[in-house]
């Protein structure tokens, strides 16, 4: 009620003389609204609305009551005192075309419901679509980019763009992925997949098509899964079972004795770009950047009551390197190919035994070689499909 | 020599009465809201006749109403309604001579 009064605009008057009740009730049947009306020290005060006043001034002369404004309030009053200053209403005017400029423009976006894929990910995919912070709301097809998205992201079961207001929630379902089922129906043979000679065999389904003892070559048939029973039915099995054979295998290592390495000299180089939605506006002066340098770029957004906003800092900080070139004695470079050979062991023969291991160390051209001569057993069964054309 | 009636209440007030209508029905008569002794709301309000800072007096339906305090003020008017604010100590009612 009180806010109200003041947009219309109040004027507190002062009136003596005259008859003041008269005043007083004529103004009220003319439906002047008049109120907190007081007599102090034998003056009246009131208030009354500004659109009231110049005829409650001209009923005031009529019963000889003297009108006095005391004090002016309101709206109209402030305006009005303002009506010279251009520069206010321009400002009030830029103010609210930027507010309605900036909402065409997306501030925020946020991911739910990824779990293994991160939101990186995502914002890039989304950004290769056309969709990232900053970019103009006017034309932007969220149904296009969705589907674009849906395409380039893998193992995304659905996907939905909601805007609310400049923000865009990014909401997917990542797809659940099949558990791993032991294959055991398929008719398949088993193939060597090395040479060696045969040790010892243990085969649980198929037909064995060699001997203990026999030397294989790699691809060759060791159990089949066509069979034939004694009635002369053929039937095609899921072929299972270890060949265990005495393999041979030959394997190079070796490291160059001279390398280079990077080392940095601490001189560090900073340019700062203003990042305005996507346009950079350099904040340095463009002189070529002499020597090696590697580059490293950080974001720092402007943030305001908890949000990033689309503003901000972006740093580019170029780090001077020198190469220096080092060199490894032979020791060190055994030392170095040892632990290699000991961690390949291990990857490749996790369930093989070794017999022996030969090697034969060498300098090459600048670097150190280990030829190592492996003969080990090994499982060199390997499931292959039966291909059946009818 | 006639004889002198005694002045009857109006028809339909007793008429009000017989059934057991309260009085406010016909609303001719001013409704006097009080908060303590501090605001007075009258419904049924004319005009105001004299204004003081310690007296007031307006005109209402049938009658008319004097307040004296002090601290008077007419904190609102309309054509119907006024609100009476300040310091109460007196309210007196004052009906006009009917008859003449």
């Amino acid at each position: 009620m009180k806010l109200f009064k003041y947009c219309r605009g109040v004027i507190r008057f002062r009136a003596y003389g005259g008859y003041f009740e008269r005043f007083l009730n004529e103004a009220q049947s003319e439906g002047f609204q008049l109120w907190n009306i007081q007599k102090r020290n034998g003056i009246y005060y009131g208030r009354t609305r500004i659109k009231n006043y110049l005829k409650l001034a001209r009923l005031a002369r009529k019963c000889g009551v003297r009108l006095r404004t005391e004090q002016r309030n309101g709206l109209p009053f402030l305006l009005h005192r303002y009506r010279k200053r251009i520069g206010l209403v321009i400002g009030v005017f830029f103010f609210l075309t930027f507010l309605l400029m900036m909402q065409n423009f997306i501030w925020e976006i946020e991911v739910t419901g990824n779990n293994t894929l991160t939101t990186e990910q995502i914002l890039s995919v989304a950004r290769e679509s056309g969709l990232q912070r900053g970019t103009s709301l006017i034309g932007l097809n969220l149904r296009v980019i969705q589907k674009d998205m849906e395409y380039h992201l893998p193992g995304v079961a659905w996907l939905t763009l909601n805007r609310k207001g400049s923000k865009v929630v990014i909401e997917l379902h990542e797809t659940e992925k099949k558990p791993d089922i032991a294959d055991d129906q398929t008719p398949c043979n088993l193939i060597a997949k090395k040479d060696g000679v045969i040790k010892y065999m243990e085969i649980y389904e198929g037909e064995k098509m060699v001997k203990v003892k026999d030397s294989v070559c790699k691809g060759d048939l060791l159990v089949s899964g066509v069979t034939e029973d004694k009635f002369q039915q053929t039937r095609l099995l899921h072929s299972e079972g270890k060949v265990i054979a005495e393999t041979y295998t030959e394997k190079t290592f070796s490291l160059p004795l001279e390398t280079e390495e990077k080392k940095y000299t601490g001189m560090v180089k900073t340019r700062k770009h203003l990042n305005l939605f996507g346009f950079k506006l350099p904040l340095f002066i463009a002189v070529p950047i002499e020597g090696t340098y590697e580059k490293e770029l950080t974001q720092e957004p402007l943030i305001l009551f908890g949000k990033e906003l689309p503003i901000g800092l972006e740093k580019m900080e170029y780090k001077e390197y020198q190469t220096i070139k080092k060199s490894y004695t032979n020791e060190e470079a055994e030392e170095i190919l040892m632990k290699q050979i000991s961690e390949f062991e291990k990857k490749e023969w996790e369930n093989a035994k070794i017999i022996s291991r030969k090697m034969v160390k060498t300098e090459n051209n600048g670097a150190y070689v280990i030829k190592v001569d492996y003969i080990c057993e090994e499982d060199i069964a390997q499931k292959e499909e039966i291909m059946i054309n009818e | 020599m006639k004889k002198k009636r005694k002045a009857k209440a109006p028809f339909h007030e007793r008429f009000a009465e017989a059934i057991e209508l309260p009085l406010d029905t016909f609303g001719n008569l001013p409704q006097i809201q009080m908060c303590g002794n501090r605001e007075v709301t009258v419904e049924g309000y004319k005009c105001v006749l004299e204004y003081d800072d310690n007296m007031l007096r307006i005109k209402a339906k049938q009658m008319e109403l004097s307040f004296w305090g002090s601290e008077l003020m007419l904190k609102y008017l309309n054509h119907e309604n006024v609100i009476i604010s300040g310091k109460l100590e007196r309210i007196e009612f004052t009906l006009p001579i009917q008859n003449k």
